[in-house]
């Protein structure tokens, strides 16, 4: 039995051998599978090098994009924090106004504060590269003219005798119906609605 | 071309008012009759140039600006090329008084083309 078993191992080993010697010599025809068998000390240097500055350039760029970024958000959270403030100047105006009687005075130098922090914003936003909708920044600028010609554009001498002015000077003191406080309020949402839009696109951009 | 300058927060008030002199202090209308017909009169009879400088104020309400601007038409009868013609804005604090200034312009204007008529 066990000399039979020592048979079948050795014809097997056999078979085994020529069909590696067969494959051996097929392999070795095929031009594209050579093995090469001596080492480029050399080549293996330069190889070395190579990653290592690979390496290095891939994490010098990876730092400098990481500051830029950096300094992008830096600069992000303080034009943020700006509007944070007008915003803040469109709430304290706009519950001013509530009381259906305001200083013409006060309620101008309010609407010019809030025009003109917001254009400084925008120019700040364009210097800093930050790409946001012009159209939106226009709208902007259109509804706080909105809101001051609704504040402070009172009718021309021929309509004094029209009855139910939405809006009154006198004594230097605007009196406003309350259908005009309500557009004024209106407006005011509106420009908060804008603003509060244009803080999510600078987060965003 | 010689040029006369007048600047509102200098030469009549930081604090610009209402329309009407009935209305409160420091009026369009105040402003308009007191100094800026003269200096545009002024300024078309001996063919000079004007610059209007609105900076420097606490903020204009739109009647104001339409007064003194659309009653150079309305009231005082100005030819609307001559003044648009010779007039130059300084705006920097509120770039967009200039358009609002040539549209009152303009709508005075045209609605004395109509009334002409």
């Amino acid at each position: 039995m066990k000399k039979a078993w020592w048979w079948v191992i050795s014809i097997y080993s056999v078979f085994l051998l020529i069909l590696g010697i067969l494959i051996g010599k097929t392999i070795q025809r095929w031009a594209i599978i050579k093995v090469k068998t001596e080492v480029d000390t050399v080549g293996a240097i330069i190889s070395l090098l190579s990653l290592a500055v690979t390496l290095a350039v891939a994490y010098w760029v990876a730092s400098i994009l990481e500051s830029k970024k950096e300094a992008n958000r830096v600069e992000k959270d303080l034009i943020i924090k700006r509007i944070d403030d007008i915003y803040g100047l469109i709430e304290e105006t706009s519950i001013k106004v509530a009381v259906q009687e305001i200083d013409l005075i006060l309620a101008v130098s309010k609407i010019k504060r809030i025009s003109v922090n917001i254009i400084s914003v925008i120019e700040t936003v364009k210097q800093a590269k930050i790409t946001i909708d012009e159209a939106h920044q226009s709208k902007i600028i259109d509804a706080i003219g909105d809101l001051k010609i609704l504040l402070t554009n009172t009718p021309l001498i021929g309509d004094e005798h029209l009855e139910n002015l939405p809006l009154e000077i006198r004594e230097g003191i605007i009196h406003m119906s309350s259908d005009r406080r309500l557009q004024i309020d209106s407006e005011f949402d509106k420009i908060k609605r804008l603003i509060f839009n244009l803080e999510l696109s600078i987060n965003k951009a | 071309m010689d040029t006369l300058k007048v600047k509102i927060a200098r030469d009549f008030t930081p604090t610009p008012g209402p329309r009407y002199i009935k209305e409160g202090k420091w009026s369009g209308e105040q402003f308009r009759t007191e100094k800026f017909y003269n200096i545009f009169n002024d300024a078309i009879q001996s063919n000079k140039n004007i610059i209007v400088d609105l900076d420097g104020t606490l903020g204009y309400g739109t009647s104001f600006l339409e007064e003194i601007f659309g009653g150079l038409i309305r009231e005082h009868h100005l030819d609307y090329n001559q003044i648009v013609n010779r007039l130059q804005i300084i705006s920097t604090e509120e770039p967009y008084l200039k358009d609002d200034i040539l549209a009152y312009l303009k709508d005075a204007h045209e609605e004395s083309l109509v009334v002409g008529n």
